[in-house]
């Protein structure tokens, strides 16, 4: 016979656990990343997209808030940050490859840079979205882990910031064949700067389908266009 | 792999000190960033302990997404009221913010030739 008082009591310390947090956190991104690799990597189907959606349905179930999650992944949350700092290295590497393109790729990402953020808040007062929001949407074009913590630092939400990065990455590999179409590059270094510019990892990603070359001028434009935002971000907002 | 994580977490938590003691307007792990890079500048290279740490983890930077994108949970009722307007406002600004990068790219990397 089961004691049902001692099952709830047990189950209470299996779900308070601060393990089964993290367990769900690294079941959910592997199962994610499974799907992704089967569906031959669908943008749709990116394993942040997947496993957030599969993590909130079990949160729901077990009944655990997200408060209480949050707490026990914290050291998940705190290693986000080493990898902000790392970005530091292919940054460092692709500059120092960098040679003869270095002014024209330096003043189209500064100037997108500020560009973007205006565009991207213009539009955002303009169809009346309050402020909060329009913080959490100033940080769209910047490689997430950076979005992250700007946009706590300028007052946004970081969650919201997050998942506006992610939804604009997405537009790349939709989007950047029929924009290529209509307006052909003259060279990989365009393609690449203005998919880096626009779209951060996931274009990236979708550039190195292109070339290497192509690739590796937007992982430089992603990592630019991160750093500079960061630099001047929080004395506009 | 832990040799290279100490030195990653000992800049990160480097740039946290400066950003709180210059007061700098600037997330910590960036402040990090930079120090990093001014630091490969000065060494003239990486060391294949630091890239061999730093290429694990972004092969898990999704991952360590989780956390704070499932924050996402409490923001459903008001993203299901307004998700026409941000998804419009996000659409439109990537196509304006692609096509201003991709002239202005065109019209200087011509300019060099």
């Amino acid at each position: 016979m089961i004691d049902l008082g001692k099952l709830q009591i047990a189950n209470q310390v299996l779900v308070g656990h601060p393990l089964f947090g993290i367990l769900m956190t690294f079941a959910c991104f592997q199962s994610a990343r499974f799907l992704f690799e089967k569906t031959g990597r669908f943008p749709l189907f990116h394993p942040l997209l997947v496993s957030v959606g599969l993590l909130i349905f079990f949160l729901d179930f077990v009944g655990l808030s997200y408060r209480s999650y949050f707490d026990s992944v914290e050291v998940l949350h705190w290693l986000l940050g080493t990898v902000t700092v790392a970005l530091a290295i292919p940054l460092y590497e692709s500059l120092r490859k960098l040679r003869t393109m270095f002014f024209p790729v330096i003043i189209t990402v500064v100037s997108s840079a500020a560009f973007a953020v205006f565009v991207v808040v213009a539009l955002a007062r303009f169809v009346g979205l309050d402020e909060q929001l329009v913080k959490s949407l100033a940080t769209k074009s910047v490689t997430t882990p950076i979005a992250v913590s700007l946009s706590e630092e300028i007052g946004g939400n970081a969650a919201l910031a997050a998942l506006f990065v992610l939804i604009t990455a997405l537009f790349a590999p939709i989007f950047v064949p029929l924009l290529l179409k209509i307006f052909p590059a003259k060279n990989d270094a365009v393609a690449g700067i203005a998919i880096g510019v626009s779209a951060h990892a996931i274009g990236t990603a979708k550039a190195l389908e292109i070339s290497r070359e192509c690739g590796a001028f937007s992982a430089l434009a992603m990592s630019l266009m991160g750093v500079i935002t960061a630099l001047f971000l929080p004395w506009f907002l | 792999m832990l040799m290279g994580l100490i030195v990653l977490v000992v800049f990160q938590l480097a740039g946290e000190w400066l950003a709180s003691y210059f007061s700098l307007p600037l997330p910590g792990p960036v402040c990090g960033l930079f120090l990093l890079l001014v630091f490969l500048i000065l060494r003239g290279g990486v060391d294949s302990f630091v890239l061999n740490a730093s290429n694990k983890l972004f092969a898990y930077l999704p991952m360590l997404l989780i956390p704070i994108t499932a924050g996402i949970y409490s923001w459903f009722n008001f993203l299901s009221s307004s998700w026409l307007e941000i998804g419009g406002v996000l659409l439109l600004s990537f196509f304006i913010t692609y096509l201003f990068s991709f002239f202005m790219m065109t019209l200087l990397s011509a300019r060099q030739r």
